[in-house]
């Protein structure tokens, strides 16, 4: 396997123009986790879309899915990055909205969307998952 | 030569494959997975590395389908990598058949085909 790559050189202005956290509330099966998206034009454009009802469903042990209705903005997002536990994030050549509970890796198509705050309530879900995103 | 016999050499000469079989609705996919290898006589042949329970074989073995990545990791820019094998990124593929021709035989010194080996092709 090809060692890690370290981000693009575009991550430092990715990193500035996510300077603008923005809370959210991720239910399901009432469980609240609370959350934060950055304001990267990927991030922006899904908050313009708020509040989503999803339907998630698990992933090779790593990660929880749903496909968006929509294709999101990737303008000015790094074309490849990397996601750790507590990361939600966008899959682009899938169209897929992601909560990443494990490390998967640098991959292209990758984009940081965010954060939530309790990986134990992801994790233990292991079936289909009706979630609701929304603003605090 | 066809792509998809372009898509295999390239695999084969990189050693570098992902596989992200879809998921239980048959059209969802998430991050891929780098998968073992080996090309015998043209064919594309995956195995699961942690054996048949790992995750990613139980999602192909259900779905037979899904797609492949080559190179798909790498990140690069067009201009610093190979543009051909960028290409390669994202074919569609599906699980063919259980490894039945037991006259096959890898090549591979430290990759024999295996009873759980399965031959991946175009959709």
């Amino acid at each position: 396997m090809r060692a890690r790559r370290p981000p693009s050189k575009s991550w430092a202005d990715h990193e500035q123009q996510a300077a603008v956290d923005t809370s959210i509330l991720l239910r399901f099966d009432g469980v609240t986790v609370t959350g934060a998206l950055w304001g990267n034009a990927t991030a922006r454009s899904l908050i313009e879309q708020l509040p989503l009802s999803l339907s998630f469903s698990d992933y090779a042990g790593k990660e929880k899915l749903a496909r968006l209705p929509q294709p999101r903005s990737l303008n000015g997002v790094p074309a490849d990055d990397d996601a750790d536990p507590l990361t939600i994030g966008y899959y682009a050549p899938a169209q897929v909205l992601v909560l990443y509970y494990e490390h998967v890796g640098h991959f292209r198509g990758i984009v940081r969307l965010g954060t939530f705050d309790d990986l134990a309530s992801v994790r233990a879900r292991t079936g289909p998952l009706a979630a609701t995103i929304g603003l605090t | 030569m066809t792509d998809w016999a372009q898509t295999v050499g390239q695999i084969a000469a990189s050693d570098d494959l992902h596989i992200a079989p879809f998921g239980a609705d048959g059209a969802t996919y998430g991050t891929p997975t780098w998968i073992w290898s080996v090309v015998v006589e043209g064919r594309l042949f995956v195995r699961a590395w942690n054996g048949p329970r790992s995750a990613w074989y139980r999602s192909a073995m259900t779905q037979r389908a899904g797609r492949v990545i080559a190179a798909g990791e790498s990140g690069s820019d067009p201009e610093d990598g190979d543009p051909h094998l960028l290409h390669a990124v994202a074919e569609p593929w599906l699980l063919l058949q259980h490894l039945g021709n037991r006259s096959l035989r890898s090549d591979h010194p430290h990759r024999p085909l295996r009873r759980n080996s399965r031959e991946t092709g175009p959709v």
